[in-house]
């Protein structure tokens, strides 16, 4: 098991950082193992710690006491893109904050953080007039910057510098990984990052099945997209010591909560993040990051008062018992169930099972018919539409049951992660 | 069985679609043909209402030469109804569109007898395309698809025996961000008594050169292009996943490397060395990934910059390659990948094992530098094959065989097989 767990903070910052609620919501993040926070600098909306440092450090701060380390995105500038002087200014700002962070946090700490360069270079309506050419050498100029300060910390260490955070609705995205990796000096990339929603449309808008149902239930057999993509990006980095990291997913993209918060932070969200994430492993990512942990808006797992969706229970049971450094298997299930199996075995013996249904309907599974005859589980812990947006506890007979979607663990251990209802 | 070995089930096919007169009509048509036969393709996929093909009501004599040239490289024909040009949720025109469908059957029935059992029928060609199939509505599509498909099956049904309908569709055209959404779909929203096959087209750029953000230099282009061979592998099991073991044929009914919308730069692409190595690069992705049939775009063209053959039956190095494809890794062949479940980047390679005692290995080398490969690292069966074949920048375009040795070298782009079969089992020379 490769991949790490990490969240995007992006949109809710403040009140992540130094809201009422944010020792609650560190705490979450921690039951989350959360490995990497991902934070948007200078974009509308996000800390710009070249004008005001103390709300950026508070930010830092929030992300080290959510057990995590920072991925720093240095989201944009504004056009014209190919003036030297504002692409030169552009890369001594972020060379400025990687400066700061050091004296402020150390060198043995700081060499262990990400740092992003740049947001969708590849979309019109976030970067518009912007060409792969444009942003290698933005890169070049930023990356290198960058590393002149990180270097004698780094004691042989690849640096985490990366992009291009591709927004994979753009037709090419891929284009941009590639070249990212072909036409860039290797040295100067840690990782490759890109983006993958579910949907953008509205249900009927855009060629969108009109179908409320429909919608959902194609949008669940697309999960599998997150694996092909996963694994083209692996192939591309395949040898090159690049981590593949999948910067940003969650089902649905659009803005207004009244469309795609039905999506996001529900049962049916738990299911298709968790779904998601078995993808992502078999397909070889490193790393993944939902968007996003807190927002008052229709992406986060909780809010801004830490009350939690079923999103966040879900990924509580795939980080509590599908951890880094496992080794994990896939069984191939029946074709048409609808379901996705992983299994898990870790440090003195301890063996889990997750386990998503993606289908709406109700749905009994034999746990040793998923698992190609394992048996000896004793504890299922379950979230579906039968158990009220909570994880139900109980013993593991051999077989789960779904209400419609959902997402279970059955795992050797008795004891269950602290906070687990 | 040997470990890691699969049965290849990919069947091979062309197009054969805008130079359908060449390929059926022409002065060269007995050249081309033959040499279409010595591909040894299953299937040929044709067109009605579309591509300037004849019309099968109007023009009944020229449409069955058109499907007689099919049954003459020794193929079954994959209609397409590629489309009709009256308003497309005009019932009447839509009732009249399914209609002829079924007329179309009926008359082939009453040419050919029931041998046309074993035909495949394709409702509509790119609907998800405005350029191409009009950009309809999954919902028009849906209607379209279930009034033709029942006309046919009209005709068809009493000759089937019970077996599934040769019918599908949708063609999908593949640059369309949520193509899988007309797949999954035609699966789940039709009929499934309506349909035996989903057929999903794929292309790997239409850009020209630093068209559009692709990039300007052309070696990194090709690079490029080369690195997504293994999508369609992805694709393809994408598609296999949706239609999850329901014995539902997934075909790859239309690829080539370039699609650019003027002839002479996706000639550069897909009538080259690179072409070859691409399409031959493509083939072994849709077998690991167990398709059951492709469709190369295209057989037969004059000035299209897609063709294996022009009208004078002169072929392409993709042509070459295929051939070598064809001839020494068979359907129903035990395959084994040598290269992983990825292919390397540099090469790509499936060894194939025939129930005749034939042991064949293809090798595609993807990249513009030379390069030699040690035979041994492959597969040990190799050391008992005799006969090195292979096109690349040092063959100038044909096919040269020479004895193999402990190493296959490349000249850039190239494609080989090294086989133990003897030179008299292909019926003719490169």
């Amino acid at each position: 098991m490769r991949l790490r767990y990490g969240l995007n903070e992006t949109v809710n910052w403040p009140r992540f950082a130094t809201g009422p609620h944010r020792e609650e919501i560190w705490a979450r993040f921690r039951e989350l193992n959360t490995r990497v926070v991902r934070l948007l600098v200078f974009d509308k909306g996000g800390p710009d710690p070249v004008e005001a440092w103390e709300p950026f450090a508070a930010c830092i701060e929030a992300v080290r006491s959510a057990g995590a380390v920072p991925m720093v995105t240095f989201a944009k500038f504004g056009p014209p893109y190919d003036d030297p002087a504002a692409v030169c200014d552009f890369a001594d700002r972020c060379a400025s904050v990687v400066v700061r962070c050091i004296r402020q946090w150390g060198g043995a700490a700081v060499r262990d953080w990400y740092w992003g360069v740049w947001q969708h270079p590849n979309s019109e309506w976030v970067s518009a007039g912007l060409t792969f050419d444009h942003y290698r050498r933005i890169y070049e100029a930023t990356a290198r910057a960058i590393l002149g300060h990180l270097a004698p910390f780094l004691e042989g260490r690849r640096p985490r510098i990366g992009g291009p955070a591709a927004d994979g609705f753009q037709p090419f995205w891929a284009d941009w990984v590639w070249r990212f990796v072909n036409e860039i000096d290797n040295d100067l990339i840690g990782f490759a990052s890109w983006h993958q929603f579910g949907d953008w449309r509205e249900v009927g808008a855009w060629g969108a099945p009109a179908d409320e149902h429909i919608f959902r239930t194609l949008l669940l057999a697309r999960v599998s997209e997150y694996e092909s993509r996963a694994r083209a990006v692996a192939r591309m980095l395949r040898g090159r010591g690049i981590l593949n990291v999948c910067g940003e997913l969650n089902a649905h993209a659009h803005h207004e909560p009244r469309v795609s918060r039905a999506y996001n932070q529900t049962v049916f969200g738990a299911a298709y993040y968790a779904s998601a994430l078995i993808h992502l492993m078999r397909g070889g990512a490193d790393l993944e990051m939902l968007k996003s942990g807190t927002d008052e808006g229709p992406y986060g797992l909780m809010d801004g008062a830490a009350r939690t969706t079923p999103v966040f229970e879900a990924k509580r049971l795939c980080a509590g018992h599908i951890c880094f450094g496992d080794g994990v298997q896939f069984p191939e299930v029946r074709a048409g169930q609808g379901v996705d199996v992983v299994v898990a075995t870790g440090e003195r013996g301890r063996r889990s099972v997750l386990i998503v249904h993606r289908k709406e309907e109700q749905a009994t599974f034999a746990v040793d018919e998923l698992t190609g005859g394992q048996t000896g589980y004793r504890l299922l812990l379950k979230i579906d539409g039968g158990t009220d947006g909570r994880v139900a506890k109980g013993r593991c007979d051999g077989r789960v049951r779904f209400e419609g979607c959902g997402v279970a663990v059955v795992t050797s251990e008795l004891a269950v992660a602290k906070g687990m209802s | 069985m040997i470990e890691g070995e699969t049965r290849l089930r990919l069947r091979y096919g062309l197009n054969e679609a805008d130079s359908w007169w060449h390929f059926a009509r022409g002065p060269h048509r007995g050249r081309i043909q033959e040499r279409l036969r010595e591909l040894e393709p299953d299937i040929v996929r044709i067109f009605l209402d579309d591509k300037g093909t004849p019309d099968p009501v109007a023009e009944w004599e020229a449409f069955a030469e058109y499907v007689q040239a099919v049954l003459n490289v020794g193929a079954v024909p994959m209609i397409t109804f590629a489309k009709f040009r009256r308003p497309f949720d005009d019932p009447r025109a839509l009732r009249w569109f399914a209609e002829r469908c079924g007329d179309v059957v009926w008359g082939c029935l009453e040419e050919w007898g029931e041998a046309v059992r074993d035909w495949y029928w394709v409702v509509w060609n790119e609907p998800n395309s405005t350029w191409i199939g009009g950009g309809l509505s999954f919902e028009t599509y849906r209607r379209v698809y279930e009034a033709v498909a029942e006309c046919v099956l009209r005709w068809l049904e009493p000759v089937l025996g019970g077996r599934r309908p040769p019918i599908g569709g949708p063609s999908i055209e593949g640059f369309d961000p949520f193509w899988m959404d007309w797949v999954w779909r035609f699966i789940n929203e039709i009929d499934p008594a309506l349909f035996g096959l989903v057929n999903w087209h794929r292309y790997a750029d239409w850009r020209e050169h630093g068209e559009k953000g692709a990039p300007a230099d052309g070696a990194a282009h090709h690079a490029l292009l080369m690195a997504q061979a293994a999508d369609y592998a992805d694709r393809a099991r994408d598609v296999a996943r949706m239609l999850g073991g329901s014995g539902v044929l997934n075909v790859c009914g239309e690829w080539n490397a370039h699609s650019h919308y003027l002839p002479a730069v996706r000639a550069r692409f897909n009538q080259s060395l690179f072409g070859a190595a691409f399409g031959a690069a493509v083939l072994l992705q849709l077998m690991r990934a167990g398709v059951d049939a492709e469709m190369l775009w295209t057989g037969t063209d004059v000035d299209c910059g897609y063709g294996v053959l022009d009208g004078e039956a002169r072929p392409t190095p993709l042509y070459h390659a295929k051939k070598l494809c064809t001839r020494h890794i068979r359907p129903g062949d035990w395959v084994r990948f040598p290269t992983g479940e990825d292919s390397r980047a540099d090469l790509d390679a499936v060894v194939a094992r025939g129930e005749d005692g034939r042991t064949s290995a293809l090798l595609v080398h993807l990249r513009q530098e030379k390069a030699a490969y040690a035979v041994s690292e492959l597969d040990d069966r190799l050391a008992a094959c005799r006969r090195l074949l292979k096109i690349d920048a040092g063959t100038v375009g044909r096919v040269v065989e020479a004895p193999c040795g402990d190493t296959v070298t490349f000249e850039g782009y190239g494609v080989a097989v090294m086989t133990n079969a003897p030179a008299d089992s292909c019926r003719t020379g490169w």
